[in-house]
């Protein structure tokens, strides 16, 4: 007969854990048998305590058991059934109806009554966690079918898309050169436009490519000379403002930054480029860049005199294809802020925009996540 | 003008008839249209290169250009390329691929299979018309062909 007195207030700490645990003697009779496990399977412990184990889960009387615990009876080390192989060591069901996921681990416990070594089965419900591995695989499955259909769909924009216009520019073009005599003169107004639209066109898909080519970039930090990088854009753009009449100030003390060199270029680029387009209208363009500091942040800024915009819309220049001016005004895709956003997003960092028509926009950004 | 033995001097591999056409007007500036072997597909390119199939009896010297789509249908211009380039008799032959993809992935591949040139192709016709005449008078008419 068993000392159910003795057992339970041995193992009675076991019942008010968050774990199901049962007590296993020598020759597989249970000991002990706590409340969650009563709660999990139904069986309460006065029906099991002093049966045999095996007459209501006979697998542990299968070899892959019984071989491991009899080392534990032998005072072997601890031993685990874990989830990814022994799922359902004391079989139940969630309230769901779905099998619970066991994690278990057995020790040898030789303290009560001398020289007997019990087993001891603490069983970790793990059903959520593996819930979440699957769900998490499902889902990465799913991400990346969804990023291979996104590259397939990019490698045909970028391959076939422009073929048509191409078409489109090259024979109003020929039809032009080679009957020029017969068209009238008021006709070549609808080939420009016919021409101009196409290229337009163009101009979107390599836009739009080059966003997605940001959304798909790794990111590569390095430390950048700020100010030799504003420089060198500037340079680049140097065709756009030709002939103006434009003032460029580059603050002395811009400090350097931790950026990815190809996509903080693009930034500049894309910043200074519309500051230049924006101020068109001025007779002298003033364009600055410098930095602000504000506790341990840095912001850049890119400011100009130019046409500006409406304050009551700063929260919309970022949007792709939103534009705050017609294309007559000022011609433009709309994707350049948009993919200046995305690597700025990219680097952890924010963006924001201050305007007023007509008398200029400045853009912030910072390159890292505000330390606090 | 210059006496030109070899009855191919371009291969044009490429599906797009229209592009193809513009492409054949670019090279008539320099009267370089008629020597040139229009090809659809990678595998017509592949058999013309290797005198298979339809091409087996063509003149055996190889064209002094090939210029090559990338995406083709039936065998890729990649996978031309590659084959190309790992056959003795014709590794170096010039290649240059004109396609509309600026991916750097299709750069890098191109110049890892030892491209000889890669020109995204203009969308905006006088450029285009530019790029082509000019590849065609470069590698035509200028450039000395690897030796026989």
């Amino acid at each position: 007969m068993i000392d159910t007195e003795t057992i339970d207030s041995y193992f009675g700490s076991l019942d008010y854990m968050p774990i199901g645990a049962f007590v296993l003697r020598e020759d597989y009779v249970v000991l002990f048998w706590n409340s969650t496990l009563e709660h999990w399977t139904g069986i309460r412990r006065d029906e099991i305590v002093s049966t045999d184990i095996g007459d209501r889960f006979p697998h542990f009387k299968t070899p892959v058991y019984a071989g491991r615990l009899e080392s534990i009876f032998q005072g072997g080390p601890p031993t685990v059934f874990s989830s990814q192989l022994h799922k359902h060591i004391i079989p139940s069901t969630l309230p769901g109806g779905r099998p619970r996921v066991q994690h278990t681990i057995v020790t040898a416990s030789r303290t009560l009554s001398g020289d007997n070594i019990h087993a001891v089965f603490a069983i970790q419900d793990v059903s959520d966690l593996s819930r979440r591995v699957h769900d998490y695989a499902v889902l990465s499955k799913k991400l990346k079918e969804s990023n291979e259909d996104l590259e397939a769909f990019t490698y045909s924009v970028s391959h076939d898309l422009r073929a048509p216009l191409r078409a489109i520019v090259g024979f109003s073009k020929i039809l032009f050169q080679k009957f020029a005599d017969d068209i009238p003169e008021s006709a070549h107004r609808y080939l420009d436009i016919i021409r101009d639209s196409a290229l337009e066109l163009s101009d979107l898909i390599d836009d739009l490519l080059r966003l997605s080519r940001v959304g798909r970039a790794d990111l590569e930090k390095q430390t950048i000379n700020t100010k030799e990088f504003v420089n060198i854009s500037f340079k680049e753009l140097a065709h756009e403002y030709e002939g103006r009449n434009v003032e460029i100030t580059v603050a002395d003390d811009l400090p350097e930054c931790e950026a990815d060199p190809t996509l903080f270029r693009q930034v500049l680029v894309n910043l200074l480029g519309n500051a230049i387009k924006y101020t068109g209208c001025q007779d002298i363009a003033r364009i600055e860049v410098g930095c602000e500091q504000s506790g341990n942040e840095t912001a850049f800024f890119v400011k100009d005199n130019g046409a500006g915009f409406d304050g009551k819309y700063a929260h919309k220049v970022f949007g792709v294809f939103q534009r705050l001016h017609t294309s007559d005004e000022y011609e433009g895709t709309g994707v350049g802020l948009a993919i200046v956003k995305r690597v700025i997003d990219k680097h952890g960092g924010r963006i924001w925009a201050e305007g007023e028509t007509n008398k200029g926009a400045t853009f912030y950004f910072t390159l890292e996540e505000k330390r606090l | 003008m210059m006496t030109i033995a070899n009855p191919v001097e371009i291969l044009l591999v490429e599906d797009n008839y229209r592009d193809e056409e513009l492409a054949l007007l670019s090279l008539d500036e320099y009267n370089l249209a008629n020597k040139v072997e229009v090809v659809r597909d990678g595998e017509e390119a592949l058999d013309f290169i290797f005198r298979r199939g339809a091409y087996a009896d063509r003149d055996p010297s190889n064209p002094k250009l090939i210029l090559l789509d990338l995406k083709l249908p039936k065998v890729d211009g990649l996978e031309v390329l590659r084959e190309i380039r790992s056959n003795p008799e014709t590794k170096n032959v010039p290649v240059v691929v004109l396609t509309s993809s600026k991916e750097d992935q299709d750069i890098k591949e191109c110049y890892e299979l030892k491209v000889n040139s890669y020109i995204v192709k203009p969308v905006d016709f006088d450029q285009f018309t530019k790029s082509v005449k000019e590849l065609g008078f470069y590698w035509v008419l200028l450039n000395e062909p690897p030796p026989k």
